[in-house]
């Protein structure tokens, strides 16, 4: 256990002292959190609730994915992976305390978001006080989205992360490894559209336990996926450009 | 008991698209040696050093390390092992101290020694001042020198080193090797050295293994190498080497080859026996001898010969 969190401070000093990835992670809990939900004025108390859970959702997806990508992908780039296979670090404190790092700085996203986001909303409703009829004076969300925000968000990040890992320890290319992930992070509209079409379009508790199952089963397969196929060969003699 | 072997394979052999990268290695290397492993580009060296540390598997044949199996979940053994590969595996947006630091806690050192031995190494290789700087920012020599002391940190009883001095200015390159001796002279360290400077071989390798399209052509001494790859020569400098003398010279059985530079005279025998006879028949002729001394080939000329027979 020692082992991992060495690993996942290590990410977390490094990835973290760069200043342009610091504003890159502010720049999504900016954009996702106080930009996305000016889409939704004027629309009234319900659609904001689940629009402001949708795109903090998203601004932890974002984040999980490019830290995963950092975390991983750019170790192997730099040829400092292959020297961490050296040590007698296992395959799994690698694996896991680069992705304790990529949820930890994506939860914080998620956090920073939904300050924007209050921030936002309030800052509408005392500027603009037409655009935000149907808000709750200081956008406090019912108790269902805390739901959804504390049961579904961590696993979609898991998914998230784990794809991440797969795919930036074997495909060859940054762009590759980006594409990849995007596209994966896009299939998570299929168990969210799954579970819509069963219990329709509405926040409620069903909607959430449902989708936290389906996503906790994605999720073993992801994981599973992820480490059944990690080759400590493919990652040291496919070494990216 | 204890191996007496810091590294031993046997019949080591590694495939790549149908073509073996390493072809049925033994090496043996005694603990407290200091091995050279030379050879040309793509001769096999980088795959052997990835499946020693066990990052690669072999298809046939086994890497002993310190008198135990390598195999990929031997976390134990690669305690011992410090390492610089090709790449040097520093974290650019970490500073020394940090990426020190790192690798100290994987190591599982406590915080006052891990401390304690980075000021020390920091402050040996004159990086001491540079401690909080950025990586990123360094010259490869000042790298590789990081590198090093990363290796280092931990004090393993087996050092495996790839290219550790390339890139470095004469004075760190001294301050490398002669912490390499003493490592290994002092400290009974084992030193496995990847390089292709075959100077730098020639003065701090206890023994050389030389590999070529993946199979090893030899394992011995440099001393010994230059002795078995080169026929013993003396070079004479003498007056009065006229053609008749050089033609007496090399009519007698013993001598192979002679060549005249002025007033040198550089005589390839077949043994060094024949020496004597060289010079008297010299004197003989009426030359008036200088100086006999005999002539050594480096590491380099025996190199590149063993190359050129074997391509």
């Amino acid at each position: 256990m020692g082992d991992l969190w060495i690993v996942a401070r290590k990410e977390l000093r490094e990835q973290l002292r760069q200043g342009s990835d610091v504003l890159r992670y502010i720049g999504f809990a900016v954009i996702l959190g106080a930009f996305f939900p000016m889409t939704y004025l004027n629309q009234g108390y319900g659609t904001v609730v689940v629009g402001s859970v949708l795109w903090l959702g998203y601004a932890g997806i974002t984040t999980a994915s490019v830290a995963t990508l950092g975390a991983f992908f750019a170790e192997r780039q730099r040829g400092t992976l292959e020297t961490l296979f050296t040590t007698p670090l296992t395959d799994l404190s690698i694996f896991a305390g680069k992705m304790i790092f990529s949820l930890v700085v994506s939860l914080g996203s998620v956090l920073a978001a939904g300050v924007m986001q209050f921030v936002a909303v309030n800052a509408i409703k005392r500027l603009v006080p037409q655009l935000g009829v149907g808000m709750a004076d200081l956008i406090v969300l019912p108790p269902v989205a805390y739901l959804a925000l504390f049961l579904v968000l961590p696993t979609v990040l898991f998914y998230t992360v784990s794809v991440g890992t797969l795919v930036s320890l074997r495909v060859a290319s940054v762009r590759t490894a980006h594409l990849i992930n995007t596209l994966a992070t896009f299939l998570l509209a299929i168990p969210g559209a799954l579970v819509i079409l069963l219990l329709g379009p509405r926040l409620t508790m069903n909607f959430v336990l449902a989708l936290t199952a389906v996503m906790l089963n994605v999720d073993w397969l992801v994981l599973w996926l992820a480490l059944r196929y990690f080759s400590r060969e493919a990652a040291i003699l496919n070494i990216p450009e | 008991m204890d191996s007496p072997w810091a590294i031993q394979t046997n019949g080591l052999t590694r495939y790549f698209g149908g073509r073996p990268a390493v072809d049925s290695l033994s090496l043996h290397i005694p603990r407290g040696c200091i091995f050279g492993f030379l050879g040309p580009n793509g001769a096999g060296k980088t795959t052997t050093v990835r499946m020693l540390l066990g990052l690669l598997q072999p298809d046939s044949g086994w890497v002993e390390i310190l008198g135990q199996r390598m195999t990929p979940y031997a976390r134990d053994l690669r305690r011992q092992i410090g390492v610089v590969l090709d790449r040097d595996g520093l974290y650019d947006r970490l500073s020394a101290w940090d990426n020190l630091q790192y690798y100290g806690e994987i190591y599982h050192m406590a915080p006052g020694e891990r401390h304690r031995r980075s000021e020390e190494l920091l402050r040996q290789a004159g990086l001491w001042e540079r401690r909080q700087d950025l990586v990123g920012g360094w010259s490869r020599g000042m790298r590789q020198k990081l590198a090093l002391l990363r290796a280092l940190l931990s004090n393993p009883p087996l050092l495996i080193l790839d290219e550790p001095t390339s890139g470095l200015d004469p004075l760190s390159l001294k301050m490398v090797r002669d912490l390499i001796t003493s490592l290994a002279r002092t400290q009974q360290r084992t030193v496995l050295l990847c390089t292709h400077n075959l100077d730098e071989a020639e003065r701090i390798c206890d023994q050389v293994g030389v590999i070529r399209s993946g199979r090893l052509l030899l394992q011995e001494s440099p001393g010994a190498l230059r002795t078995r790859m080169s026929l013993p020569q003396v070079t004479i400098a003498a007056s009065r080497l006229t053609p008749p003398t050089i033609d007496a010279v090399t009519a007698l059985p013993g001598v192979r080859a002679v060549q005249q530079e002025g007033g040198h005279l550089t005589v390839t025998l077949a043994q060094p026996e024949v020496c004597e006879e060289v010079v008297a028949t010299l004197v003989a002729q009426g030359a008036g001898i200088r100086e006999v001394r005999e002539a050594t080939k480096s590491l380099e000329e025996v190199y590149l010969q063993l190359m050129q027979q074997e391509a």
